[in-house]
């Protein structure tokens, strides 16, 4: 191979991780502050303060809890299975954050603008659950080995709302690909015709992410911290980081399905270097995690059969019932994509 | 030290107000015709400015399909003039590369049928 | 301000002048004051509703009530038991569109727009009352001579047997005790010895602050309860007073 080929090589390379790092740097940060934002959201709900200590109004305190778990010593059981037990919190970190490469945060921009985009992230979030499989089984104990399955069964159950949510989505527009929902969302945000199936999806996400009210799996008081009960510090941040990261990229994929994406109605002509779209696709983002944490604060946790029983003998009816109901309004009235 | 003016802690001037032990949540907000009503009607709103986009991306398939159709065959034409002149310059290369040597026929082709194939050579 | 009084040293008499407490006084030095604290967050209506305590459920069923009637078959047995309630379209249109959930969210969210209540705690406090019991002193009378007389009172009530008193005759005869040790670490804060003692020698100031590095000094002797006293003394003479009628 000549010198030539070589650079060509390596600058192309080079550049796929720029891109890469472009995208991964501001998620990780952004998970990194989604857990202060939480703290001090929930605390104005409560009426009362977060932490506002350590930075000026709280904010270097997610640097500080990360200093801390890093400095804590990492406590293996000696009889679990030493190589699943590092393998779970790394498998749900990695698979939560390799959603991002298909999300658009402009047009076009994106680091692959996979045809099937949809159908990439819906298996991420189905790989995901193996990490939890892994960890709860690896650890070696019986309180986090139930932890886990239940927490196995309940994002599987939901898996089956999200589906039929996202397939009503790509019923409307016929493509998998994220920037074609987006584009066809100039028409009309998908929530104004799509708002019931809006609420079950979100429910469908808060169990996804294991949030509350769906939360039973990490309470606390019932299983002392349910499938990560015996992950100390580094794999406890993987997992905690997991599950914020989650939050945010469903909290992005709620904000491109029904809430338009990146669009913004032409009021000016951007011919500046400012990527207006990503802002504005962020603006979304932060409603939805709002409603993340706002949900948190209201409700009441669901015991764990109640969650099953809602999913399958409440919410499975109503999605099958929308997915009956609306290629019948496309085909009535002639409106599909094709 | 009685008759030195002190202030005692009372009770705010008229008494408290009653304590409010009844159960009390009054039904508020607005009926079931209303809510699905109003559900019903942004939905069909909704679904009316989808099926109008949804029209207009049909008129705009339609219109990429077409305009393909159309320039296809000249953008074909275009190439095939192109390739066809190239071939023969490459042909009238070799023929002044080997016309020194005996019994070699440029642009011969390698295989016995007379079929048209495109050339496997490519220069860059 | 108002002159302190004077730590009596030995045996001699001082002439100190007596603290002034009239009412002007007191808010200043008893600022902590429950009573004396606003209540900014909530609402008092001045209105006496003593007996319209009302639900609304009777007039609701009272209103529905004539709209359908009671059926009964043969035996007697009510049919339409819940004629007057919710109709099925009803209860499914709260049931898939959460309209309970989004009230109680409503209200959450309303709150998320209202001022905290929280209190920065080194550098704001919360109110106390004069009432408080805290660290111990001992008192003096006005003219410098030590208030207690070595009753032992207070070391029998105490619950917790915290208090230690050993006691002879001074030198000029009066009854002084030569030792009064109460352990705070096993004082249980009641104020059971302020409430024994005839004298108010000992008593609770408001001062909750006086955590230590070392175990051994929380077991407080006499000096230390004395010094207590003459730093605080007017504290706790104004809230003596203001509670005097009580006691």
């Amino acid at each position: 191979m000549n010198i030539s080929n070589l650079l060509t090589n390596l600058n192309s390379l080079l550049f796929n991780i720029l891109d890469v790092l472009s995208i991964l740097l501001p998620v990780l940060l952004s998970v990194a502050f989604m857990t202060i934002i939480e703290r001090k959201q929930l605390a104005a709900h409560q009426r009362r303060i977060g932490p506002n200590t350590v930075g000026y109004y709280g904010v270097l305190q997610p640097f500080a809890d990360a200093l801390k778990l890093i400095l804590k010593e990492t406590i293996i059981p000696s009889q679990s299975n030493k190589i699943i037990f590092y393998l779970a919190p790394v498998s749900t970190l990695v698979f939560s954050l390799l959603g991002w490469a298909v999300i658009p945060f402009g047009q076009g921009i994106v680091i692959s603008d996979l045809t099937l985009g949809v159908l990439y992230t819906l298996a991420l979030s189905s790989l995901g659950v193996y990490g939890i499989l892994l960890a709860g089984w690896s650890a070696n104990s019986k309180y986090a080995f139930l932890g886990s399955l239940r927490s196995t069964a309940a994002m599987i159950s939901y898996e089956l709302i999200l589906s039929s949510a996202i397939l009503i989505i790509i019923l409307l527009t016929g493509s998998l690909n994220y920037i074609t929902i987006i584009e066809i969302q100039q028409a009309i945000w998908f929530i104004v015709p799509l708002l019931p199936v809006f609420i079950f999806y979100f429910i469908a996400v808060l169990a996804e992410t294991s949030r509350t009210p769906f939360d039973l799996q990490e309470a606390e008081s019932e299983l002392v911290a349910g499938f990560f009960t015996e992950h100390s510090s580094v794999p406890f941040v993987f997992f905690f980081l997991g599950e914020y990261s989650s939050i945010v990229l469903f909290s992005c994929i709620t904000a491109i399905f029904f809430l338009g994406g990146y669009n913004i109605p032409e009021i000016f002509i951007n011919e500046t270097i400012i990527n207006v779209q990503a802002i504005v696709l962020g603006f979304k983002t932060c409603i939805f995690t709002f409603f993340f944490v706002w949900f948190r604060a209201t409700l009441p946790r669901l015991r764990y059969d109640q969650l099953i029983e809602l999913c399958w003998l409440n919410l499975l009816p109503v999605a099958v019932a929308f997915i009956i109901l609306i290629p019948s309004i496309l085909i009535t009235f002639e409106i599909s994509p094709y | 030290m009685l008759s030195a003016p002190y202030r005692q802690d009372m009770p705010p001037a008229g008494g408290f107000e009653a304590i409010k032990y009844k159960r009390n949540l009054p039904l508020r907000g607005p009926g079931a015709y209303v809510i699905l009503g109003s559900v019903t009607g942004i939905c069909a709103y909704g679904f009316y400015r989808l099926g109008k986009g949804n029209l207009e991306r049909r008129e705009l398939e339609r219109e990429k399909v077409w305009s393909r159709i159309h320039l296809v065959p000249v953008l074909m034409a275009e190439r095939d003039r192109d390739n066809y002149r190239r071939e023969q310059a490459s042909i009238a290369r070799e023929r002044e590369i080997m016309k020194d040597v005996a019994g070699w026929e440029a642009g011969k082709s390698v295989y016995n049928s007379s079929k048209y194939h495109e050339s496997e050579i490519v220069f860059a | 301000m108002f002159p302190r009084a004077r730590l009596a040293v030995g045996l001699q008499r001082r002439i100190v002048l007596a603290p002034r407490h009239n009412s002007v006084q007191a808010p200043l030095v008893a600022r902590r004051l429950i009573s004396n604290s606003s209540c900014t967050n909530a609402q008092h209506s001045h209105r006496h509703q003593l007996d319209e305590l009302s639900s609304a459920i009777d007039e609701r069923k009272s209103h529905a009530a004539h709209l359908r009637p009671r059926e009964f078959d043969e035996k007697g047995n009510e049919l339409n038991p819940y004629r007057n309630g919710p109709s099925a379209l009803d209860k499914a249109v709260h049931l898939f569109f959460f309209t309970e959930i989004i009230r109680g969210m409503w209200i959450v969210l309303e709150q998320f727009f209202r001022p905290p209540y929280t209190i920065m705690y080194p550098f704001e406090k919360g109110p106390l009352s004069p009432r408080f019991r805290g660290e111990h002193a001992l008192r003096r009378y006005p003219s410098g001579e030590e208030r207690c007389i070595a009753c032992k009172l207070c070391e029998a009530i105490c619950p917790a047997q915290a208090i230690t008193i050993e006691s002879e005759a001074r030198l000029d005869g009066s009854r002084k005790t030569t030792k009064y040790d109460i352990d705070m670490t096993k004082c249980i804060y009641c104020g059971f010895c302020q409430e024994a003692c005839p004298v108010d020698a000992i008593v609770e100031t408001q001062n909750q602050e006086f955590s230590t590095e070392t175990r051994e000094e929380l077991l407080y002797n006499k000096e230390k309860l004395l010094a207590n006293g003459d730093r605080a003394e007017a504290e706790i003479a104004a809230n003596l007073h203001s509670d005097h009628v009580y006691r």
